[in-house]
């Protein structure tokens, strides 16, 4: 067993290092190049509510020892449940699939060999990795080498941004002019969508029920979620900065993955390109084995199968075939050709519309004594939650078919 | 095209600083080329097109000095269109 401290920092450390992935550096630097700091404040308000999120998803599963999706079936029912859940897995293909173009293009940064060629290799090292691993030593390697991603923070922080402009940012909107509107409310629900991935909820919940949490741990669940997505969310403030000082000072508007790729030279010279392809993929592949797993987790709590990372493939095998076909469907739109920052972003938006469906069935049964007992939810953070994903999803209904048709 | 202008500057300046790798550079410069060919029209597109070229070449032949000049074609094609 892990002592408290141990197990609170190796969570804030996952936290850190696991925090980026391709959707929050993707949207994040589209922000920071068209609207410089203006966008800082929906980092914030994702990670806010994303904090109520991950420690009601980490005591739900403390004091009930149910996983979300395990607990919405018991509570409403197969027929109420199976809904969320396909609307969750179709958005995770998308979001797997730009997950797998992201360490693509990272190892393209790193060794300058097309794209195409990596996807096959590293679907195929993606669902090994998972046949073979435990989960707590996928998911700490992969976080600790995705701390990597403070080379964002050392960036930011050298290019001498305006304190002042960037504060004001993260706390109210800055309003584009009108023509721009439409595009800067489609990268706002963008940016929210990718901070609060409701599969990064469903993951932690399963991780904490896998991991036999119990009461005694909600005190080390709580710093976990506050610490650790801050300094998360700081991470993805950093990738928005270093974007603005590189990017929006210059005219560029982000377009490619490959502009991208150069926001980290101005401020690192020659470290930049090998630190951010190594990042790039490194965080991505982290994220690549949450969805994964995720997917499958909820799919076999839902249905009512074996589930388990730890467990060998054989004892557990609709759990296993769920991620292997999974992986292998996600990699067809990438291998058919569509624009991996596209699919990313357009990913992250249908993510922010899907929220009510897949967060306030997990946010009643917070509410339910049979479920956490003493321990249901303070009225602020049902609040926070509740306004946020419904403001989120309101706003990317109305911004996803503006931006699709290309209005503003 | 003004953004392609200064994203392919801000790449030939730093490949030639000796800051990027040719292949990071090609990278950027092929993506160039696909994106201004699909949208862009006219001189100043056809002028893009034809550095973003150059730049490839001068990667191809590791010709810092001719990056260079590229760069500054690009900078400066960049703030007419801004």
């Amino acid at each position: 067993m892990k002592s408290s401290f141990l197990q609170m920092a190796l969570g804030i450390i996952t936290a850190i290092g696991g925090f980026l992935e391709v959707g929050s550096v993707a949207t994040a630097a589209q922000a920071g190049a068209s609207h410089r700091y203006g966008l800082i404040w929906s980092i914030v308000l994702g990670t806010v509510c994303l904090i109520f999120l991950i420690e009601m998803s980490g005591r739900l599963a403390a004091i009930s020892r149910h996983t979300i999706a395990d607990a919405v079936r018991e509570r409403f029912g197969f027929d109420f449940a199976i809904w969320p859940r396909l609307a969750e897995l179709l958005v995770n293909f998308l979001v797997l699939g730009a997950e797998i173009g992201g360490i693509c293009l990272g190892l393209k940064v790193l060794t300058g060999i097309d794209t195409r060629w990596w996807v096959v290799p590293v679907a195929l090292f993606l669902w090994f990795v998972l046949w073979v691993g435990t989960l707590n030593v996928i998911e700490n390697s992969t976080s600790i080498l995705g701390l990597l991603t403070i080379a964002f923070v050392v960036a930011a922080v050298k290019m001498h941004p305006d304190w002042l402009p960037l504060a004001r940012g993260a706390v109210a909107p800055v309003f584009p002019p009108r023509s721009e509107s439409g595009h800067y409310w489609f990268t706002a629900v963008s940016i929210i969508g990718a901070t609060i991935s409701p599969y990064m909820v469903y993951f932690y919940s399963s991780g904490a029920v896998e991991d036999g949490w119990r009461e005694k741990d909600l005190p080390a669940n709580r710093v976990t979620a506050v610490v650790g997505m801050s300094f998360g969310a700081l991470m993805s403030i950093a990738v928005l900065v270093a974007s603005a000082e590189v990017f929006h000072s210059r005219g560029i508007d982000i377009s490619r993955y490959e502009q991208i790729a150069l926001v980290l030279t101005p401020a690192l010279h020659r470290w930049g390109w090998p630190i951010f392809g190594a990042a790039l993929a490194v965080c991505c592949f982290g994220a690549a084995v949450e969805i994964s797993l995720a997917s499958a987790y909820s799919v076999a709590q839902t249905f009512g199968w074996n589930w388990g990372e730890d467990e060998k493939p054989v004892k557990r095998a609709r759990f296993s075939l769920t991620y292997t076909i999974l992986i292998f469907l996600s990699i067809v739109p990438i291998l058919l050709g569509v624009d991996p920052l596209k699919q990313t972003i357009v990913s992250m938006a249908l993510t922010a519309i899907i929220l009510p469906l897949a967060i306030l069935p997990f946010l009643l049964l917070l509410n339910d004594e049979t479920f956490v007992g003493t321990h249901r939810n303070g009225p602020i953070g049902n609040t926070v939650v509740v306004i946020t994903i419904f403001l989120a999803s309101i706003i990317a209904l109305v911004a996803v078919p503006l931006e699709i048709i290309g209005g503003s | 095209m003004a953004s392609w202008d200064a994203s392919l500057a801000l790449a030939a300046s730093a490949w030639a600083r000796g800051d990027l790798p040719k292949h990071v550079v090609r990278n950027a410069a092929e993506a160039a080329t696909e994106e201004l060919s699909k949208e862009a029209t006219g001189h100043d597109a056809a002028r893009a097109l034809a550095l973003a070229y150059e730049l490839r070449e001068a990667a191809e032949h590791d010709d810092r000095a001719a990056a260079s000049r590229v760069a500054s074609a690009l900078e400066k094609q960049a703030k007419a269109l801004q």
